[in-house]
């Protein structure tokens, strides 16, 4: 389990539930390096401004991770983490390696929309 | 359309320095703003574990950058991160004006500087399109993605040596490309020293570098997967700049610099031109400074802006 303060998928079933029932979700599976800790802290002060998208963390060594490891639009990634943005679902956005605070709120305001 | 925001005293950078000058200053009462572009913590965030802080056996960064932001919140410093501040002009009332990224003007009678260092990066304006497609900056986090592949290694210093020493156990061949040192020939199979790179090439992918001498009188492009990009750290002195351009004019007041800032050339050279009150933070020119001296100096720092 990854030392984050964000809600953590440990199943693949999990996972899989939450992009289902849930319309706007974010799974940021990496592990705890420096390219990955900024983006799980810029997601930790985004929860509060978006309280209409699930912010989610992912251990990327856990089995559930091949959720997000055998996305096709994740094939061709090769750096941690792996950044996934589900919209009703389906595969809105994603990222590779490490991102500011602004180039996260950005992809959010583009795939779920500002919050009202 | 900009909005303003007005308080004694804006701390500029939510490393550990700013954290807590911007703590203590809330705890004296004062009302304070922190602003900082990326998120808060600073470098401390990717630190694995912190044993020298007193009074707590062991702490990651990553916690012990959330504890030091509940801190400054409860102290009733309003934290402001996500937002760049890209100028700071002072009038002949002495108040100082920030303008943010977003737009956003804030004033102050006094201003902390606590920005820090930022990594360097290749300078190319393609580097970007190939993050986690090619380029990465952690070759512990993304060398196994490059088993048995080509990749290069650009920069110099330990981080740079240590990437090279890492990478040499799975990637093959593992190319060392330095801009510094004595230009090399480029004939060897893995070395470049004092070569640059010009360009990233590949189809969404990289797929190859373009090498140039530091003479300028070699080219050589090479076919690799990955590059793993080590160029160092810089003090972010954007905000300081104007200020020493105008070394002539008396001291400034309500100017304070603290933290990695403090312990580059950057606050010498601004100390001797009279540019800045810089509080007790001269004592720690030149010293080596870890995590711990920026706790304490940002504390310091603190109790000199009132």
């Amino acid at each position: 389990m990854l030392g984050t303060n964000l809600k953590h998928l440990e199943t693949k079933e999990e996972a899989e539930t939450l992009v289902t029932v849930t319309e706007n979700v974010m799974i940021c599976c990496g592990r705890m390096g420096p390219m990955c800790l900024p983006v799980y802290a810029a997601m930790e002060e985004l929860e509060k401004e978006y309280p209409h998208v699930e912010l989610t963390d992912m251990d990327f060594d856990i089995p559930a991770a091949s959720f997000i490891k055998n996305l096709p639009e994740c094939a061709s990634f090769m750096s941690l983490p792996f950044t996934v943005y589900f919209k009703d679902g389906k595969v809105a956005d994603v990222t590779s390696g490490i991102q500011s605070k602004g180039q996260v709120s950005k992809i959010i305001d583009n795939a779920f929309g500002k919050s009202s | 359309m900009n909005t303003a925001l007005t308080a004694e005293c804006i701390v500029i950078g939510a490393g550990p320095a700013g954290l807590s000058a911007a703590s203590q200053i809330g705890a004296r009462g004062h009302s304070c703003v922190i602003i900082e572009a990326n998120v808060s913590g600073g470098h401390i965030l990717i630190t694995p574990e912190i044993t020298d802080y007193p009074g707590i056996e062991a702490i990651s960064g990553y916690t012990l950058s959330s504890v030091l932001l509940k801190q400054a919140q409860s102290k009733n410093v309003t934290v402001m991160t996500g937002d760049k501040a890209v100028t700071l002009v002072q009038d002949h009332q002495n108040r100082y004006t920030i303008t943010l990224e977003s737009g956003t003007d804030l004033y102050a009678q006094c201003v902390v500087l606590a920005t820090g260092l930022r990594s360097v990066n290749t300078g190319l304006p393609e580097e970007s399109n190939y993050l986690g497609k090619g380029v990465s900056y952690c070759a512990e986090c993304d060398g196994f993605f490059f088993k048995d592949k080509p990749v290069a290694v650009y920069g110099s210093g330990d981080g740079f040596t240590e990437a090279v020493d890492l990478l040499a156990s799975d990637c093959k061949p593992v190319y060392h490309i330095s801009p510094s040192g004595v230009c090399s020939t480029g004939d060897s199979v893995s070395s470049f020293e004092g070569w640059h790179i010009t360009a990233l090439e590949g189809d969404g992918i990289l797929s190859a570098l373009r090498l140039e001498s530091q003479d300028h009188k070699q080219k050589r492009k090479i076919e690799v997967e990955g590059l793993f990009v080590y160029m160092g750290k810089e003090p972010a002195d954007e905000l300081l700049k104007p200020f020493l351009e105008e070394a002539s004019d008396p001291a400034r007041t309500g100017l304070f610099i603290t933290g990695h800032l403090a312990g580059t050339e950057t606050l010498v050279e601004t100390c001797a031109s009279g540019v800045s009150t810089a509080g007790q933070v001269s004592g720690y020119l030149n010293r080596k400074v870890n995590d711990l001296q920026i706790l304490y100096q940002g504390e310091d720092e603190a109790v000199h802006v009132f």
